[in-house]
């Protein structure tokens, strides 16, 4: 055999022992939990035969303990390039048979050097995490590589779309790149994320709690919101990843990819004529109203286990990728609470920063009041919406379904917060605040001079009638233009497809600044 | 044993109150101390070293001073039962629709719950069986408190 020949016989090897990652032994290991490979992951996740991997030869460069006797290829992330749906990602994903996927300099050094390519040609980044955290053997320098890495998130934060998927541990440091991307993902069972580990939760305060319990995939999809999405499994999780994408542009300076639209724009759905029950303690469901008008119904929710009493997702109506905000009367009676501030927040500023319209659908009778919110600093969580939607440029085109009372009227992007469509239906109930704490205000001292109960509840009955014809109505926020037109709710599709179509060009700038303060 | 003659003074935070105390006297394991301007006399554990004094637990001898806690109530009126099904938000209870002793899925409703001026249906978030009920109609709740128990 010739030299060269040998050489390639080498490299062929090389590769062999490079995609076998920590052995047999240990892949079966991974196998045995439920888990896949690095590698196999990568090959559910893009399109077949897309994937070039980056830095398939690098090695460790640590010597201390015993660390130098053993030099794993790819040094337990495997990086590189594909497409997905026939876009071009960038992504990375820990190898957990290789030193525990445990975060070296050098595999940082590695998943910085596709994430600077991600953002020199603006295309989204995928990190697949099951790591045991930071490689303790290189000391201060795996945190180094942690630094390097978040500094890349916060700075592509924006500009690309960052997602995260939690396939295994992800404790200490290695929480804080997934907390800053776009979306986090979190597999049922076999993943965790926290910053202190059972034990030490147990060491310091003597709470007794699993690994489940403090930090798995139910936890962070229904008490903490960390987690946006929870899939029962990793095949589950990878088809949201890919899901999530086809909903998304590239970067900042695109728009989503538009899909051909067979579901008809000016399809009408008698069912919302009659949706707003008679009675107005009476809730509904607003999962029916968003599927009756987006495309074929079909809603790709995001935190659809935390905060449910607003609703935030991806759809299309004519085929363009929208934003849906709308609060959901029949959890909580669709109030808004700081929970659904934070959540309603992040997504409308995730869908204005990337281009995407905002559909908002009102109902929603005010804040939660209350001591387990005030403490909690509503406020300030409640203040993060109402930034979100005034400092957003995208179009926003809103419809108010039934109530839309004070504040809250204001927060759910509102004529005066640059909503550049506002619709309402007929039901629409858009006043300062309800009939019964407005007569009180309003008519205190009669209430007050009536001689008998009976005369005092006839007066604050005829007030109140008298106060809700006034406004419990769309006509006064239509009579000073706050509403561009009431509409018949069974042509709700047509009328917010046609509003969509008519903004798409629309141009909003923001003034000039480093950036922006908002209450965080 | 020589008395100490250096008073010293120390500051210290205990449940959220400040406490300043100072070592008046020191007499073998009996010590004089002030106690935010207030006067005790304690008995140490051990006898202090005379060469390095150093901070020692004391045992108060008389009553230590009644800590009241701070006036900022708790904002958590749970009482904790494990596994109970909570109020979601704060509100009037308009009816129960279930009784001890009932076998209820998660998505029974459970209670019906007037708040935010809507009737809020509260399922029982679990199978299994009424084991008690925390509510009756009428009722005020506050947000996270208990309603009923399910196993």
């Amino acid at each position: 055999m010739s030299i060269q020949l040998q050489k390639i016989q080498e490299l062929i090897k090389n590769r062999e022992t490079a995609r076998l990652g920590g052995g047999e032994k240990r892949i079966a290991a991974q196998h045995a939990k439920g888990k896949q490979t690095a590698r196999e992951r990568i090959e559910a996740l893009v399109d077949p035969g897309s994937f070039e991997e980056t830095d398939m030869f690098l090695v460790h460069r640590c010597t201390n303990f015993g660390t130098d006797k053993s030099h794993p290829f790819g040094d337990g992330v495997v990086t590189g390039s594909a497409t997905i749906g026939g876009r071009l990602v960038f992504l990375y994903a820990q190898d957990f048979t290789v030193s525990g996927g445990s975060l070296s300099v050098t595999m940082a050094e590695k998943i910085c050097k596709i994430m600077d390519m991600a953002m020199r040609v603006g295309a989204p980044f995928i990190g697949l995490n099951d790591s045991g955290g930071a490689r303790i053997q290189e000391g201060i320098a795996s945190m180094a590589g942690f630094g390097e890495i978040f500094e890349r998130n916060i700075l592509a934060s924006g500009v690309i779309p960052q997602i995260s998927c939690i396939m295994g541990p992800c404790a200490g440091g290695s929480v804080y790149s997934p907390a800053l991307t776009d979306f986090v993902l979190m597999v049922k069972n076999t993943s965790y994320m926290f910053l202190t580990g059972p034990k030490v939760v147990k060491e310091v305060l003597g709470e007794v709690v699993d690994q489940e319990q403090l930090g798995g995939a139910s936890v962070h999809a229904t008490k903490s919101g960390v987690a946006h999405f929870a899939a029962e499994n990793e095949e589950e999780a990878i088809e949201m990843i890919r899901q999530l994408l086809s909903y998304l542009p590239q970067n900042n300076m695109e728009e989503a990819p538009r899909v051909e639209c067979t579901d008809p724009i000016d399809r009408m759905e008698d069912s919302l004529n009659e949706i707003i029950p008679e009675s107005a303690n009476q809730a509904y469901d607003m999962y029916q109203v968003i599927a009756s008008i987006v495309d074929h119904g079909e809603l790709f929710e995001v935190h659809a286990g935390w905060a449910k009493n607003i609703i935030v997702g991806f759809a299309r109506m004519n085929g363009q990728s929208v934003g849906v905000v709308a609060n959901q009367p029949k959890v909580m009676a669709g109030c808004l609470d700081s929970n659904a501030s934070r959540k309603a927040a992040r997504f409308v500023r995730f869908c204005d920063a990337f281009n995407i319209p905002l559909v908002t659908l009102v109902d929603v009778p005010g804040f939660l009041p209350g001591t387990g919110q005030e403490y909690n600093g509503v406020i300030d969580h409640g203040a993060k919406l109402l930034y979100a939607y005034g400092e957003s440029t995208v179009p926003k085109v809103t419809v108010t379904l039934r109530k839309s009372y004070g504040g809250s009227h204001i927060v759910m992007s509102c004529k005066q917060l640059r909503g550049d469509v506002n619709y309402a239906w007929p039901s629409a109930e858009i006043a300062v605040m309800g009939s019964g704490g407005a007569v009180e205000v309003l008519y205190g001292k009669e209430i007050k001079a009536a001689e008998t109960p009976e005369a005092k509840a006839e007066i604050i009955q005829e007030k109140k009638a008298e106060y809700e014809k006034l406004f419990c109505n769309p006509y006064d926020a239509a009579n000073k233009g706050y509403i561009d037109d009431v509409i018949e709710p069974r042509n709700t599709r047509f009328r917010v497809i046609r509003a969509l179509e008519k903004l798409h060009n629309k141009r909003v700038e923001n003034p000039a600044k480093k950036h922006d303060n908002l209450p965080l | 044993m020589s008395q100490l003659s250096l008073m010293k003074t120390y500051k210290m935070k205990i449940n959220g109150n400040d406490y300043e105390v100072a070592i008046k006297d020191v007499n073998g394991q009996t010590v004089e101390v002030d106690v935010n301007g207030k006067a005790y006399t304690v008995e140490l554990a051990e006898e202090p070293k005379t060469d390095k004094p150093k901070p020692v637990i004391a045992r108060p001898v008389a009553p230590a001073p009644t800590v009241t806690p701070s006036s900022t109530p708790s904002p958590s009126p749970a009482t904790g039962a494990a596994g109970a099904t909570k109020s979601p938000l704060p509100g009037t209870v308009l009816s129960v629709n279930v009784t001890i002793g009932q076998s209820v899925k998660a998505s029974d409703v459970a209670i019906v719950l007037e708040a935010m001026k809507m009737e809020n249906n509260i399922n029982c978030g679990r199978d299994g069986v009424v084991k008690a009920i925390y509510v009756q109609k009428g009722d005020n709740v506050l947000e996270a408190a208990d309603l009923l128990l399910i196993e």
